[in-house]
């Protein structure tokens, strides 16, 4: 939303790079604020993944761009990994994106003899322009 | 305006839901679509971890040839 938190760290973070964007992120009163605004209140499905994060998982996001491609985004990485290009009409919750993606991860970990493997998940979605089916 | 989300500013038209299964047809058929992201935490994994240290070294391979 223009003029909110989500806006100003996002125009914050934009001409920085990846360290100096984490630093901003790591350092920002205002973000502390709006968590521990919301901790107090219990469980929201949000900051139970970032808990969780804490205790010990890793934490990857896979994003569909603009430029309509998967993209891998984990904090230790190098930068974001393209995992291929999407069609106009998938997102990162249909089958080819998981395979390129999250489905890819569980199953080398299976093929490498790693037992059932337990994750959560978290989907941002929108509800402009609904897919059918 | 007592979630993080509305909070921090996201838009209305964005939220958060949980994802139950990945291929069970009807807990997926819970998820409004489009999704936009998936945000995923997932226990370290030897096998993730090996593929993760190739994967960047050639990247910094590619980075130094170009």
């Amino acid at each position: 939303m223009p003029g909110s938190t989500l806006d100003a760290l996002r125009d914050a973070a934009l001409p920085l790079d990846m360290d100096g964007r984490a630093r901003m992120l790591h350092g920002s009163r205002v973000f502390e604020d709006v968590h521990r605004s919301v901790e107090m209140q219990g469980s929201s499905s949000v900051l139970v993944t970032v808990e969780q994060e804490r205790l010990g998982g890793h934490f990857v996001a896979f994003v569909k761009g603009g430029d309509g491609h998967l993209w891998e985004l984990e904090g230790g990485r190098k930068g974001p990994l393209d995992r291929g290009l999407l069609g106009d009409d998938e997102d990162v919750l249909g089958s080819r994106a998981l395979d390129l993606g999250l489905r890819g991860v569980i199953r080398r970990e299976h093929d490498s003899g790693g037992g059932n493997l337990m994750f959560s998940c978290l989907a941002l979605c929108s509800s402009e322009n609904p897919m059918a089916g | 305006m007592n979630t993080f989300e509305a909070r921090i500013g996201l838009a209305p038209s964005l939220s958060f839901n949980e994802v139950y299964s990945l291929d069970d047809p009807n807990l997926l058929s819970l998820i409004p679509r489009p999704v936009r992201a998936l945000l995923v935490i997932i226990p370290w994994m030897p096998s993730w971890h090996a593929t993760r240290q190739t994967e960047d070294a050639e990247m910094r391979m590619r980075r130094r040839r170009s």
